[in-house]
């Protein structure tokens, strides 16, 4: 509480915001935009991962363990090995027996496992399956969910229940129930799917949930940075003899990509709540200079510096919650546009993120003046030139240096956004006093007075609003680091293209093996046909997808391998780093009833799929069970002048295939590309846009203080629009001096992007390569932004000035 | 009897079933249907007196939804340090069946029976109470029962004969903080509670119930880190029913007592909602020769002394024919089982109007407190 006496020097606050409403008003926006992203960004993960969640029925078990030749006895001997403490922070243990069942135009996965496996009725798996409860309520004779544990049921989602009811309601002779969950997975009662699937007494799997105190403070954090959990090793601490044992996030890429795209976007949301920080801050320095004397005078008269830091701390905290009042609205109505137009369901605001985004707000608004005020009273506009030295902005240097380079060794996500962070400190403590340095510097080399006098004033403007600049400097090194890095992954990608798309026509229908390929191959212009199996299997226990082809030097060739295989396997990076296995080892694949060892012959890159692939002999697909093989693909090679003739022709032949070209192909991959990164570009732009604002509240204040300036230039002969003229042009080389600083860390960004961050979070590698268009873009916004929030506070002083 | 009967009544009603369905969230309404509901359609009733047939009914009875096996006991090792030891299997069933499942083969997964177990002991010289639960669907390996040779198993903890007769029997368990093996040997009697072994709990609500009162125990108990051999007397129940605890009942108090002269006791109040009297008390007094005497409302009153939180843990009990009325106090207050459903079950001992200790015991409570579970 403000002392009464107090009143009158909030009231002084009041008038003076009102009279100067730029920095408050700069600070309001730059909260408002920075709690936009997080609030955007939570609600978007919350609503991708209830998605996700309900598709792929998991149930909280967080690892899965297997052996070869999984039976019931071995999960019987495993489970007294628990009930007897001998399994170090399990919780429950779930036998598992997966496959796929057949089903007109389709095979469905079926997951059989034992609902009350848990251990705890109340806490346990079949209470979480809320859609059969749904089911009981709407249920009157019929009793599907005890049937679930008596009899042979199999549960399916809406949509897979009418598909199964469209075709007799029966799989393999078991009725079907509906339950209100959306899942892709159909589920059944252990010895029903054991019975559907022709194992009895055998299992896949037995899942784990297990959890540690590292384990639940992870699961804090990751509501507070959604993601988290993906940039983060976890659950490695679950290990059981004779028995693999894999977290579950390693086996659900879809997850882990979904977590780690998240992640990325949250960052990029506290990039913009830093840009916000930033600018409260420098809207604090540039209050506290410009109304120096008057609180130099309120401090004569009684009042004390602590009670003028409450003031300004009551300032800020109304300005953040303004700003995070607004920001809430804005960020759940963008969440709302964004998931109905990503198809996700529709995200729910609770307690939580309100809670978390106002403190940031708050912290962000509130903390500047508490630190300003103390650091900056009595400051005044610089008469000096930047200091690039000193010893602990050098000890600063070096220990970010140190660290980040620490971190990188380190090699998780996290770790390589902790080393962007410290790269980021090292950028501010460095790099922009280096360039307002080299700016003064320059100024001996010019011709003229004006242009001289320009650079030098530029030089000294740096000093007092290097916050701002910093902040601009870090907005622009983002946008270019990720535009290198977007850049870079577009140039693989298209090579990627090049390199697995035929000219030629490709063509996905219910069955390939209907067209006949002799007709096909007689049309003008066809070079070859080719006709794809697909199954879904498992690689060493885990989900994978298999695709079977005729391997010869043109298929090998399309994943970039040279020579025709009849033995072995091409995997993607994903397989490979499922199953931490390289060229040359063997891998172990099951599908259906039918194992076999694969060796490595080739790992490719594989931007189209996060998940398991491999691509197997085509004389496997024999073995496979016909139920569980897919023959949907066909590929025509052709001359480029008959592509249009024969997709014309096929489409014409089958009307139910989807025919597309390869032009139409790469037409629509790079659609998928660019609104793939379309989020992430808008939020750096996000951050370039709080920086921009915060460099015109901090122009607006230091140009105030130059009227005398524009006085003296009037003086010796300068118009108002020349000294206008003169005035943008210094915003203009500050702009400058905060892209230039902005390109070593810009490089540095992408480097790190594309050698660490990719590859821990998507399993992709990148080479990074430089184009000028990622650099320059960049460059120009931040010099026309720099001009942009200068030309209002220049034009104001100027004129004023020269009047 | 045993209010073990009523336990698993509460249990089928707040953990499988879910008191008021209409009052419970959708999840536990999907509980309730997936374990059986709350009507017991197609169950068999106990309705009338029928003759205890052994070793048969030592066994599961599927054709009743709710059966549970109880044993307490209250210990001493060679020092003098006390413990209570308390060993619950219940059982849940699904559907009526006329049998327990094949060992082996996917029906065995199809057993329709649910299984839940408890296990505690209470070391009075340290006044620490421990608890532990486990819970699975009714499958061989997992939880089951079978008549003879008698075995009751729940995932490793275990009551079972250890030769072709019902006594002697071996009972272990462990969790986290305590483990028990224990040997419980006759010559004791059985005795059948109620009308002939027709335990009646309210208007159309009864259970068949017998009880072995005392048998000697010994074996080894583990309690926090610390192995102690121990011996002392046990008491065990076996009941079972289809019918719940009637709606007007909010719960029950149970206490099963051994006498220092001999004599072996049990009475149970069950509490109707309204606060009015139960016409359905009842108990049974077993003289050191072997003489039971079935008791009815008539012949006991019980009121409560003194609460710990919710739970009344003193109690005054008034029996006809005794000089004065005793007092039945927890041997310490903090005996609570924190399971998925509340109750308090712990040691009790037994005092004359002087205050010397004649007795001591298991005491239950239900209904004080709310359940886990509960809406």
């Amino acid at each position: 509480m403000l002392r009464p006496a107090l009143a009158p020097l909030a009231k002084s606050e009041a008038r003076d915001a009102l009279r100067h409403p730029i920095g408050p008003l700069a600070s309001l926006v730059g909260v408002a935009l920075a709690v936009l992203a997080l609030c955007a960004v939570h609600l978007l993960s919350e609503s991708i991962r209830t998605a996700l969640g309900a598709a792929d029925a998991t149930f909280d078990y967080t690892h899965v363990a297997t052996r070869d030749g999984l039976l019931e006895a071995d999960y019987f001997e495993l489970r007294r090995r628990w009930r007897r403490g001998e399994l170090d922070g399990v919780q429950a243990l779930l036998p598992v027996v997966e496959g796929y069942v057949r089903l007109p135009g389709e095979a469905h996965r079926l997951l059989g496992f034992d609902p009350l496996a848990s251990g705890v009725f109340g806490e346990g798996d079949l209470v979480r399956l809320d859609g059969m409860a749904e089911l009981d309520a709407r249920s009157d004779d019929a009793d599907p969910t005890t049937a679930f544990l008596l009899r042979d049921v199999v549960m399916a989602g809406p949509e897979a229940a009418a598909a199964i009811a469209a075709a007799g309601g029966h799989v393999g002779g078991v009725a079907v129930e509906t339950m209100e969950v959306d899942a892709r997975t159909l589920i059944a009662d252990l010895p029903t799917a054991q019975r559907l699937l022709g194992r009895d007494g055998e299992l896949d799997a037995i899942w784990i949930r297990a959890r540690s105190v590292r384990a639940l403070a992870l699961d804090w954090l990751d509501r507070a940075l959604p993601g988290i959990a993906a940039a983060l090793p976890r659950h490695a601490d679950v290990q059981i003899d004779g028995y693999r044992i894999t977290a579950f996030e390693h086996r659900q890429p879809a997850h882990r990509f979904a977590d780690a795209s998240i992640f990325n976007l949250g960052v990029l949301g506290l990039l913009a709540l830093l840009m916000a920080t930033f600018l409260a801050v420098q809207a604090s320095r540039s209050n506290a200079a410009r109304r120096r004397l008057e609180h130099q005078r309120l401090l004569v008269i009684g009042v004390t510096a602590a009670e003028l830091r409450a003031v300004a701390v009551l300032e800020g905290l109304l300005t953040g919650l303004a700003g995070t009042a607004l920001g809430l609205a804005l960020g759940v109505f963008v969440a709302d546009v964004l998931a109905e137009a990503a198809g996700a369901p529709a995200p729910s605001v609770d307690a939580w993120l309100v809670g978390k985004v106002a403190l940031c707000g708050l912290l962000a608004s509130t903390l500047a003046p508490l630190f300003v005020r103390r650091a900056t009273a009595g400051a005044s506009v610089s008469a000096t030139m930047p200091a690039v030295g000193g010893w602990r902005r050098h000890a600063l240097g070096a220990l970010a240096v140190g660290g980040a380079a620490l971190a990188l060794a380190e090699g998780s996500l996290l770790a390589a956004f902790a080393a962007l962070l410290l790269i980021s400190v090292a950028h501010v403590a460095y790099a922009v006093p280096l360039a307002a340095a080299l700016v003064g510097r320059s100024a001996g080399l010019a011709r003229g007075l004006a242009a001289r006098a320009n650079l030098r004033s530029a030089a000294l403007a740096s000093g007092d609003i290097r916050l701002a600049l910093g902040a601009l400097s870090i907005a622009s090194a983002v946008a270019i680091g990720m535009g290198l890095m977007v850049e870079s992954l577009r140039r693989d990608f298209t090579a990627m293209l090049d390199t697995s798309l035929w000219e030629g026509v490709y063509a996905t229908m219910t069955d390939a093996t209907a067209v006949d390929a002799d007709r096909l191959r007689a049309l003008p212009g066809v070079r070859d046909v080719r006709r794809y199996g697909e199954a879904a299997g498992w690689l060493d226990g885990a989900p994978a997808a298999l695709r079977f082809a005729e391997l010869d030097t043109v298929e090998t060739a399309r994943y970039g391998f040279a020579g025709a295989l009849t033995e072995r396997a091409l995997v993607n990076e994903a397989a490979a780093s499922q199953a931490g296995a390289g060229i040359g080892d063997t891998v172990s694949v099951r599908v259906g009833g039918e194992r076999f060892a694969m060796s490595i012959a080739h790992v490719f890159t594989d931007y189209r799929s996060v998940s398991p692939r491999l691509i197997l002999p085509l004389a496997l697909a024999a073995r496979i069970d016909a139920d569980i093989m897919r023959w949907r693909q066909l590929t025509i090679h052709t001359e480029p002048w008959a592509t249009r003739d024969v997709a014309a022709a096929l489409g014409e032949r089958h009307p139910d295939a989807e025919v597309l070209d390869h032009g139409e192909i790469r037409a629509f991959a790079d659609v998928v590309f660019d609104r793939s990164f379309a989020l992430s570009n808008s939020l750096a732009a996000l951050a370039l846009a709080v920086a921009v604002v915060g460099l015109f509240a901090a122009l607006t204040a230091l140009q105030a203080n130059r009227l005398r300036e524009f006085r003296l230039l009037s003086a010796i002969g300068f118009s108002r629009f020349e000294a206008w003229r003169l005035a943008l042009a210094q915003t203009a080389l500050l702009g400058a001096t905060a892209a230039v600083a902005a390109v070593p860390l810009g490089l540095a960004i992408a480097w790190v992007l594309c050698a660490f961050v990719n590859p821990a979070a998507f399993g992709w590698s990148i080479d990074l390569r430089v184009d000028a268009a990622s650099l320059l873009v960049p460059f120009a916004l931040a010099i026309g932004g720099a001009v942009l929030a200068g030309a209002l506070p220049t034009f104001r002083s100027a004129f004023r000035g020269s009047a | 009897m045993a209010l073990r009967r009523c336990v698993a009544a509460l249990l089928a009603l707040a953990v499988f079933a879910g008191g008021c369905a209409d009052d419970l969230p959708s999840a536990d309404r999907g509980l309730r249907a997936a374990l059986g509901g709350i009507g017991g359609t197609g169950f068999a009733k106990a309705e009338t007196p029928r003759a205890l047939r052994f070793p048969a009914d030592h066994g599961a009875h599927p054709p009743y939804r709710s059966e549970w096996w109880y044993v307490n006991a209250v210990l001493s090792n060679a020092a003098g340090r006390e413990f209570g030891v308390q060993f619950t299997l219940f059982r849940q069933g699904l559907e009526p069946r006329q049998h327990m499942p094949p060992d082996e083969g996917r029906e065995a997964w199809r057993s329709g029976q649910v299984f839940m177990g408890h296990a505690a002991v209470s070391d009075l010289g340290r006044q620490r109470h421990h608890h532990a639960e486990r819970a699975s669907r009714g499958h061989p390996a997992l939880a089951g029962v079978r008549a003879a040779p008698f075995a009751a198993h729940i995932e490793g903890w275990r009551l079972a004969s250890t030769g072709e007769r019902f006594l002697p029997l071996r009972m272990e368990a462990d969790a986290e903080c305590f483990a028990f093996d224990l040997a419980l040997a006759g010559p004791a009697p059985v005795v059948a509670q109620g009308d002939r072994g027709l335990s009646a709990k309210g208007p159309d609500n009864a259970s068949y119930y017998y009880s072995i009162p005392r048998m000697a125990a010994s074996g080894r108990l583990v309690v926090d880190g610390e192995e102690h051999r121990v011996t002392g007397d046990a008491w065990l129940d076996h009941e079972w029913s289809t019918s719940v605890l009637a709606p007007e009942y909010a719960g029950w108090d149970w206490m099963a007592l051994r006498l220092d002269d001999g004599r072996d006791l049990m009475v149970f109040q069950m509490r109707r909602r309204d606060g009015a009297a139960s016409d359905y008390d009842a108990g049974m007094i077993l003289d050191a020769a072997g003489s039971a005497k079935i008791l009815t409302a008539a012949d006991f009153a019980l009121r409560p002394l003194r609460h710990w939180r919710e739970w009344p843990v003193a109690w005054r009990l008034a029996l006809e024919g005794e000089t004065g009325p005793w007092q039945v106090r927890a041997a310490f207050a903090e005996q609570l089982m924190d399971t998925s459903v509340r109750y308090w079950e712990g040691v009790a001992v037994v005092e004359n109007p002087s205050g010397e200790r004649i007795g001591v015991g298991y005491l239950e409570m239900t209904g004080h407190g709310a359940s886990r579970l509960a809406p």
